[in-house]
C-alpha cells in the first residue's frame, strides 16, 4: 500500500510538469482568444462539446490525432538518446512523397503486396533522411539541430519540385502527383471520415517502442546515452550506431506519417499538404514528457482540440489556427520548468503579504527548488 | 572578538537535514578548521554564510550586528569571501584580469589597465605572494591558480576568507606553500575558514577545530595541539575507525598485463611519452603525480576509450585491441576518474547502473532483452555485499552520497572478478568509513591474484595503498619504486620535475 503511494506520488511527479504546461498553455491561448474578441471560456467549451457530439465528430478526433502519434512517438524515441530530431518536417515529407510515387505507378500488384510496399517505403525514405542526418553527427559532427532544420527546406523545396514538374497529374492546375492505385489504399475505419486503419499501425508502434525502451538492450543503451553520453562511451556504448538507430528509427515513423496521410487521407501527393505534422510532434512529444505510450495520449488530446476547433471554424469566424499558438505554448512551457515553478509558487502574491509571514514562504520557496 | 557569530542554523534540502541548529563563531584572526565528513553540511554552512544558500531558521551577526545576506554580493560587500574547490577563473585572461573581474576600475567605459597592474601588482607585494600578474592563469600550476583565487578575496577587501577543501589539488610542497600564505594572512588579521576532511592538515594550520557530523555541531572548541588523529577522526566519523591501514602484498605472482611504448600525440606534442609498465598479479601499482601530467590520457589509453599513437597492450601476452567494451570483456574492469561524469548515470537506477558497461553479456541480456529478474536479483546481493546504503536496488544513484555512490561503481567492476582492475580516484569526495572500506575491498582483491593500477590525485592514498609507485610527470613515468622507500616529500620532488639529487642538496645547503 505504502508502495502505491509512493508510485503514485512518482508518477505526480513525471506528469506534473506536462499538465500544468497544458493547463498554462490553454490560459495563454485563452487570452489570445479574448484579445481576438471572443469568449475564451465558450470558445473552449464549443471545442470540447463539439469534438465528442457525435461519432463522426469522434472519428475526426482520432483522425487528426493520428499523423500526430507517429510524429509524437519519432520525436520522443530521438529524445530518449538526447537527440533533438527538428527534422521531422522533412522526413515526413520524404516519405509521403516516396509513398505517393510507389502507390501511383508501381501497377498490376496485389493489394496485399503493394500497400505494404508503398507503406514501408515511406518509412524507408524517412529512415533514410533521419540515417543522413545522424551520418553527418557521426562522421562530421554536425549538429543535428543544424542539419535537420536546414534539410527540411532542401526536402520541402525539392517534393515541391517532384510534384510540380516531373511527376505532376496530367491536367492539374495545382502541384499534385496521379492518384495512387486502389490497391495502395489505407481503408477506413468509418465511412466519410478520415479515420483509417494507420491509427492501429501507429497505436501498435508506439506500444512497441514503450516496451523497446523500456525491456530491450537497445533501449537501455539509449537511455544510458539521453542520460550521461560520457558514462555511456567511457561503458563501451557504441554511441554512434545507437544514434544512427534511433535517428532512422525516428525519420521512419515520420516517414509513416507522411505514408499514412498520403495512403489514407489524400491519396495522392499534394503541394503543400502538411499541416505541420512533423513541428506538432514536437509539442506532442513534449506534452507526454518524451514517452512513446503517453504521446498517444497527447496527440489524441491535441486531436480534439483540432477536430473541435475545425468544426466550430465551420459555423463560427473563431480561427482554427489558436490550436496552434496552444501547442507552441506547450513546448514554451514544457521547454521552461522554472517558469511554471515561479507561476506556480505564487510569488508575486506572497510578496504582498505581511512581514509575519515572510519565514513560512521562505520554506515555500526551499522546498520548491 | 568575534567576527562572525551565526546562530541556531537550520537548512534543509529534500530529503535531508543538511544542517541542523548549528551554532558557528569565528574569531578575529584565527584561522578556523571545518572539520567534518562529505555530507557533514560544512560546505552547506559555509554557503549559507556566502549567501549561495538561504537558511531555514537562524541568525547571522557580523562584528555583533545582525545581518541579512542573501546573496553573495551582500556577503562580499561585508568583506566575507569564498574560494571554492573548483576554481572560477578564466584561464584565457591574465593574472590581473581575473583578479579585477567583476569589479574593474573604470575610465569612463574602458577599463584603465595601467591602474589594474598598479593595483594588483601592490596588492601581491602587500601579501607577498610570489605571482607575475601579466600571466595567463592558464599557464599557472594548480598551487598558483589558488593564490589567484585569494587574491580576488583580497582585492574585494576580503576580512573573512572561506576555503573549500584548498589542499584537495595540491602537492605536499604547495600545501607547505599555502600554509605561509595562510599564516601571513593570519598576521594581517584576516579570519580564515578552511573546510576540510584532513586531519593532518588540520593539525598542521588550525588554531581551533570545529566538528560536524550529519548536520550537527559535535564539538567547536577543540585545540587541535591536544587533539590526536585518532580522536579527531572519531569525533568526525562518530564510531572508531582504523585509518591508514597499511598491508602489503604477500604473494607477488608474475607480470600479467604490461603495456610497452605507449605513445600520444596531443596537438602536436606528445601527452604520453614512450610509457612501459608492468602489474604483476598480487599487486597494486600505484601512479603519483600531480593532476594534468597525463594520467587521465594514460587511464583512457588503458581502458580503450582512446586509440594512441602506438601501444602494446597484452594481458596474459595476448594483445588487447579495440574499444572500451572489448577490454571490458577480456577481464579488464576499470574505475574512472569522476565517478558522476563518467562512471554513473544519476537518473537510473542502482540496479541499472551495475550493468553498465556489461549490458550485453549472456547473463544480462536474452535475445536483445534485459533478464530483469537476474538484473534486479543480483543488484539486491550487491547492494548487500559492498553495503550500499539505500532503501532498495530502485533507488536512483543520484539520491545516494558520494561514498555509496562508489560502491556502486565499486560492485559492479569487483564482482565480475577481473584480471586486472584499473582504479582512478577511488575515494575522491568519500567519506572515512567508505574510503577504507573501498581500500579494503581493493586490496582483497588484489590478494585475490588480480593485478592493480591505482592513479589518485591524493598522495597519501597512493603511499598508504600501492606495493610499488611510479611518479608521473610531463607524460613521462620518471620513476619507479617500492613502496615504503620514498618519503612523502621525496615523492612530491619527483612529481614537479625535480630529482632526488636536488633534495639532497638542498638539505645540505639548509645545513650547512
Amino acid at each position: 500500500m505504502a508502495n502505491l503511494k509512493k508510485n503514485g506520488k512518482a508518477i505526480w511527479l513525471a506528469v506534473k510538469t506536462p499538465i500544468l504546461a497544458f493547463v498554462l498553455a490553454l490560459i495563454a491561448g485563452g487570452i489570445l482568444i479574448a484579445i481576438s474578441g471572443y469568449n475564451p471560456f465558450w470558445v473552449y467549451y464549443q471545442v470540447f462539446a463539439l469534438a465528442f457530439s457525435s461519432a463522426k465528430n469522434i472519428a475526426s478526433v482520432f483522425a487528426q490525432a493520428t499523423p500526430l502519434m507517429f510524429t509524437g512517438v519519432a520525436y520522443a524515441i530521438a529524445a530518449k538518446c538526447g537527440l533533438v530530431n527538428l527534422g521531422l518536417e522533412g522526413q515526413m515529407l520524404s516519405g509521403a512523397m516516396m509513398s505517393a510515387l510507389l502507390g501511383a505507378y508501381l501497377k498490376g500488384l496485389p493489394m496485399i503486396l503493394h500497400l505494404p510496399i508503398c507503406v514501408l517505403g515511406g518509412a524507408l525514405a524517412g529512415a533514410a533522411i533521419g540515417g543522413l542526418t545522424a551520418w553527418l553527427k557521426n562522421r562530421f559532427g554536425a549538429r543535428e539541430i543544424i542539419t535537420t532544420v536546414m534539410l527540411n527546406e532542401i526536402i520541402a523545396l525539392f517534393v515541391s519540385y517532384l510534384c510540380n514538374d516531373p511527376f505532376r497529374a496530367e491536367g492539374s492546375i495545382w502541384g499534385m502527383t496521379e492518384t495512387i492505385q486502389d490497391s495502395a489504399v489505407i481503408g477506413k475505419l468509418m465511412k466519410n471520415t478520415q479515420l483509417t486503419y494507420a491509427i492501429f499501425l501507429a497505436i501498435a508502434l508506439a506500444i512497441l517502442l514503450e516496451i523497446v525502451m523500456k525491456r530491450s538492450v537497445v533501449g537501455y543503451k539509449m537511455q544510458v546515452i539521453g542520460k550521461n553520453l560520457r558514462a555511456a562511451q567511457t561503458a563501451g556504448i557504441r554511441v554512434n550506431r545507437i544514434f544512427l538507430f534511433s535517428f532512422a528509427l525516428s525519420g521512419a515513423l515520420a516517414g509513416l506519417c507522411g505514408a499514412s496521410m498520403i495512403l489514407g487521407v489524400n491519396f495522392k501527393f499534394i503541394d503543400g499538404f502538411s499541416d505541420n505534422y512533423g513541428w506538432s510532434g514536437i509539442s506532442v512529444a513534449a506534452l507526454a514528457a518524451y514517452d512513446p505510450l503517453f504521446s498517444v495520449v497527447s496527440a489524441i488530446l491535441f486531436g480534439i482540440l483540432k477536430a473541435g476547433a475545425m468544426i466550430l471554424n465551420r459555423t463560427s469566424n473563431v480561427p482554427k489556427e489558436f490550436v496552434s499558438v496552444i501547442q507552441a505554448f506547450v513546448v514554451v512551457f514544457v521547454a521552461a520548468p522554472n517558469m511554471i515553478k515561479a507561476i506556480c509558487s505564487f510569488q508575486w502574491l506572497k510578496k504582498r503579504l505581511p512581514a509575519g509571514k515572510k519565514q513560512e514562504n521562505r520554506k515555500h520557496k526551499e522546498a520548491g527548488t | 572578538m568575534n567576527v562572525i557569530e551565526m546562530k541556531n542554523i537550520s537548512k534543509s534540502f529534500p530529503g535531508t537535514k543538511a544542517v541542523d541548529a548549528v551554532d558557528f563563531r569565528l574569531e578575529q584572526g584565527e584561522i578556523l578548521s571545518l572539520l567534518g565528513e562529505n555530507g557533514a553540511g560544512k560546505t552547506t554552512l559555509m554557503k549559507i554564510l556566502y549567501g549561495m544558500h538561504s537558511m531555514d531558521t537562524g541568525e547571522i551577526f557580523f562584528k555583533g550586528r545582525p545581518v541579512e545576506i542573501k546573496k553573495p554580493l551582500d556577503a562580499i560587500n561585508l568583506g566575507i569571501c569564498m574560494v571554492h574547490q573548483h576554481f572560477m577563473l578564466v584561464s584565457a585572461f591574465t593574472v590581473a584580469d581575473n583578479i579585477i573581474a567583476g569589479d574593474e576600475p573604470c575610465k569612463g567605459i574602458f577599463v584603465d589597465k595601467k591602474k589594474e597592474y598598479q593595483v594588483v601588482k601592490d596588492l601581491i607585494e602587500e601579501f607577498h605572494f610570489n605571482i607575475d600578474p601579466h600571466a595567463k592563469v592558464g599557464k599557472l600550476s594548480v598551487g598558483e591558480q589558488q593564490r589567484v583565487e585569494i587574491l580576488k578575496t583580497l582585492y574585494r577587501k576580503a576580512e573573512v576568507i572561506i576555503l573549500d577543501e584548498p589542499t584537495a589539488v595540491l602537492t605536499p610542497k604547495e600545501v607547505d606553500d599555502l600554509f605561509v600564505v595562510l599564516k601571513n594572512l593570519r598576521a594581517s588579521g584576516k579570519s580564515i575558514v578552511i573546510i576540510t576532511h584532513k586531519l593532518k592538515e588540520t593539525k598542521a594550520i588550525a588554531d581551533r577545530v570545529m566538528v560536524l557530523r550529519d548536520g550537527k555541531l559535535i564539538r567547536d572548541d577543540v585545540d587541535p595541539a591536544q587533539a590526536s588523529f585518532t580522536d579527531l577522526s572519531d569525533m568526525m566519523v562518530g564510531r572508531h575507525v582504523d585509518l591508514g591501514v597499511v598491508e602489503r602484498a604477500k604473494s607477488r605472482g608474475d607480470v600479467i598485463f604490461s603495456v610497452e611504448n605507449l605513445t600520444l600525440r596531443e596537438k602536436g606534442h606528445d601527452v604520453l611519452d614512450a610509457i612501459n609498465l608492468k602489474l604483476h598479479s598480487g599487486e597494486i601499482l600505484g601512479i603519483a603525480g600531480i593532476e594534468g601530467n597525463g594520467q587521465t590520457q594514460l587511464l583512457e589509453c588503458i581502458t580503450g576509450l582512446r586509440q594512441p599513437q602506438s601501444m602494446d597492450l597484452r594481458l596474459r601476452g595476448e594483445p588487447v585491441k579495440g574499444g572500451p567494451s572489448a577490454f571490458l570483456r577480456k577481464g579488464l574492469a576499470h574505475i574512472p576518474e569522476d565517478r558522476n561524469a563518467m562512471g554513473l548515470v544519476a537518473s537510473m537506477s542502482i540496479s541499472d547502473n551495475l550493468i553498465l558497461g556489461y549490458q550485453d553479456t549472456p547473463e544480462y541480456a536474452n535475445h536483445g532483452f534485459l533478464r530483469r529478474k537476474t538484473i534486479l536479483e543480483q543488484a539486491d546481493t550487491l547492494r548487500q555485499e559492498f553495503q550500499v546504503k539505500a532503501p532498495d536496488s530502485q533507488t536512483k544513484v543520484g539520491a545516494l552520497s558520494g561514498g555509496n555512490a562508489q560502491k556502486v561503481i565499486i560492485a559492479r567492476a569487483l564482482s565480475k572478478k577481473p584480471d586486472v582492475l584499473i582504479v582512478a580516484q577511488p575515494t575522491r569526495g568519500v567519506d572515512v568509513g567508505a574510503s577504507e572500506y573501498i581500500r579494503g575491498r581493493i586490496r582483497q582483491l588484489r590478494d585475490g591474484g588480480a593485478a592493480i593500477l591505482l592513479v589518485s590525485a591524493d598522495l597519501d592514498e597512493v603511499m598508504q595503498l600501492s606495493d610499488r609507485i611510479a611518479v608521473m610527470y610531463e607524460g613521462k613515468l620518471v620513476y619507479e619504486v617500492e613502496a615504503d622507500v620514498l618519503s612523502d616529500v621525496e615523492l612530491g620532488m619527483l612529481m614537479t620535475g625535480g630529482s632526488l639529487a636536488d633534495l639532497k642538496k638542498g638539505k645540505e645547503e639548509g645545513n650547512g
